[in-house]
């Protein structure tokens, strides 16, 4: 009797053993596929798992570099897995900038920082404990609320050339089984990465250079089909991409309607392009520069049908906040009757700006009244008049340059037009004052 | 033999002198005269519009005087002219009397343009008019031209057409004030006060 108790109590036993075994095993398969197939995409394509916009261009295109020269044994066992989903380009566009989290014991502890220069993409570690734990947070805690903002500095106060930076907020809601717990709010700013000067980063090894090799490391891979830096490339793909396309109709719809006044397009750096304000006081209005990549605006053909010093000065704004070593990637343009349509970008570094302040709302005033004095000038003379006793494409873009003399900016800004057929032509300044339009290839 | 070197000297130096300096009628083109030239209004076309005069529109009061001044200095194709030209100085008020904008009592001495109204020429449109800028309010705001002619000796019409502007807000912050006071009209009358 004894022994049979025993024994069945035994077979018990084993049978409550390993049933519990079956669903242990079960709910840690389960938890391990759910955090998988979240989070964790070494290998697989990048899907966005930020809340913020990121330069999903350059995400991509970084993720096939990676994955293509990493020895992702090598890269586990020395750093741990990259989690592409959560790369953030914290507000920088133009495939130039990201932060991938590196996680190991399932949390971050490790960025790697991509930087691109041209045609190549450099990986470098960066253990900033802020910054790491802010990715902790975005990656593994339950975010309530998120913002983002962009604020800018200047590097000292002789105000040199001011840099651009971004700052994102989470708020951190309770974990679960806690849920009267106060929300944490948590902060990081990014800037712009500063070339020279301080202590160089150290490389993020995706292969095991340590014990030799060739080719990348140090001297970056190769980086496919760069954003162009050709102003002719630029622009053409400028007026390719449909965002730029729709506004444009947009203005010359405007213009053939009737309804008079003036429209703008902003071309944000987060977003959609959007509106600005119509019809007011034949000014239009594109608020903070630091979030634009690009304005455009039309004229209705009672003024100067060219840019302002207002509008160079705008130009000048908008080229100063985009990303190091990528000023010329701002741009201007607008359309007006009997087919004017120009664009202009700044043809420089960051270093040629001229510094914040530069231009007092008097000499503003004055150069765009001595545009006009220009113009009145012109039109007495045939060689700039054209059709309807308008100023002409050479008058107007005499006034162009000469405003640029006057601002110092001389062969800083660069100027095209653009035809109804969409064939762009870079518009020279002759060393005898005449203007050439010179078609892009 | 001294007085009469020290005339004929003074004599060439007169000569000279009214030689570099180029009399040229009002809408003569600078692009074509030499540097130092004088646009003088020869047919005193510009006096007829010298004074006070005053409109209302859209409730509000328009008030406006014409000077005339001889020999304004300015600069273009990198060459140095002289010019007589007119200057408008206004004065703009509500309903209730309240100035919204007065430009009567600037100097315009000094380089800040704001709110001058300065006469360029005449009758570049053919239809015997003067033909005025405008400098525009803040950030250049309202900038443009306006067209005078005479409708009578007592009465002139008055037609502006502001050109576009942008800005953004570092350089002008939202807090100014951008509206445009001055008549945006076509053949408004002026009555001579």
């Amino acid at each position: 009797m004894k022994k049979t108790l025993i024994f069945r109590l035994l077979l018990m036993a084993i049978f409550s053993i390993s049933l519990f075994s079956c669903i242990n095993e079960e709910f840690t398969a389960e938890n391990s596929n759910t955090s998988l197939s979240s989070k964790i995409t070494s290998r697989d394509s990048y899907k966005k798992a930020s809340p913020w916009k990121e330069d999903e261009i350059f995400i991509t295109k970084t993720q096939e570099v990676f994955l293509k020269i990493a020895n992702p044994k090598y890269v586990q066992s020395k750093y741990g897995e990259l989690y592409w989903n959560y790369a953030m380009s914290f507000g920088q566009f133009g495939e130039n900038y990201l932060l991938v989290p590196v996680v190991r014991e399932n949390k971050v502890s490790l960025l790697m920082e991509v930087v691109r220069k041209e045609d190549k993409v450099y990986f470098y570690e960066k253990e900033d404990a802020e910054l790491i734990d802010f990715f902790n947070s975005v990656l593994f805690s339950t975010i309530i609320d998120f913002k983002e903002s962009f604020v800018s500095s200047e590097r000292n106060t002789a105000k040199i050339a001011a840099y651009v930076c971004t700052k994102r907020t989470i708020i951190v809601g309770c974990p679960p089984g806690v849920p009267d717990c106060v929300p944490i709010t948590k902060t990081q700013t990014v800037c712009e990465r500063k070339e020279g000067g301080g202590v160089p980063p150290k490389t993020f090894d995706p292969i095991g250079l340590d014990g030799g090799g060739g080719g990348g490391g140090g001297g970056g891979y190769d980086y496919p089909d760069p954003p162009p830096t050709d102003p002719c490339e630029r622009m053409k793909a400028l007026t390719q991409d449909p965002k730029v396309q729709n506004a444009v109709k947009n203005l010359k719809e405007h213009l053939t309607s009737g309804a008079g006044g003036e429209k703008g397009w902003k071309f944000n750096k987060t977003g959609e392009p959007t509106q600005t304000t119509q019809n007011a006081n034949h000014s239009v209005n594109f608020g903070d520069a630091s979030k634009l990549n690009g304005a455009y605006h039309n004229h209705t053909g009672t003024g100067v049908d060219m840019f302002s010093a207002t509008d160079i000065s705008t130009l000048i704004e908008i080229a100063r906040y985009q990303s190091i070593g990528n000023a010329g990637n701002g741009f201007m343009g607008f359309v007006a009757p009997n087919g004017i349509h120009y664009v202009m970008s700044f043809n420089g570094n960051h270093v040629n700006l001229p510094t914040v302040g530069s231009y007092s709302e008097t000499d503003i005033l004055s150069w765009d009244t001595q545009q006009v004095i220009l113009m009145f000038a012109l039109l007495k003379n045939p060689e700039f008049k054209g059709p309807g006793g308008v100023l002409n494409s050479k008058g107007l873009e005499q006034i162009f340059f000469k405003t640029l003399q006057r601002m110092g900016l001389s062969n800083k800004v660069m100027l095209q037009s653009i035809d109804s057929n969409n064939n762009i032509s870079e518009v020279k300044l002759n060393s005898n004052g005449t203007t050439q339009p010179i078609p892009c290839p | 033999m001294k007085k009469i070197l020290t005339a004929t000297i003074l004599l060439i130096s007169t000569i000279t002198f009214f030689q570099s300096q180029v009399i040229a009628p009002l809408n003569n083109s600078e692009y074509d005269t030499p540097t130092n030239s004088y646009f003088k209004d020869l047919n005193n076309e510009l006096d007829p519009y010298i004074g006070t005069w005053k409109s209302t529109f859209q409730g509000k009061t328009v008030l406006i005087k014409i000077t005339k001044q001889l020999k304004r200095p300015y600069e273009l194709f990198d060459k140095n002219f002289y010019k007589d030209q007119l200057i408008m100085r206004y004065e703009i008020r509500d309903s209730a009397n309240k100035i919204l904008e007065s430009s009567l009592n600037n100097s315009y001495t000094n380089n800040d343009i704001k709110y001058l109204i300065q006469s360029l020429g005449t009758n570049i449109k053919g239809n015997n008019e003067v033909d005025f800028l405008f400098s525009g309010g803040n950030c250049s705001v309202g900038y443009g031209f306006i067209y005078i002619t005479k409708a009578n000796s007592n009465q002139l019409k008055w037609s502006y057409y502001p050109g576009t502007t942008t800005r953004i807000d570092s350089i002008c912050p939202p807090n100014k004030d951008y509206t445009i006071y001055l008549p945006e009209t076509e053949g408004l009358i002026f009555t001579k006060q």
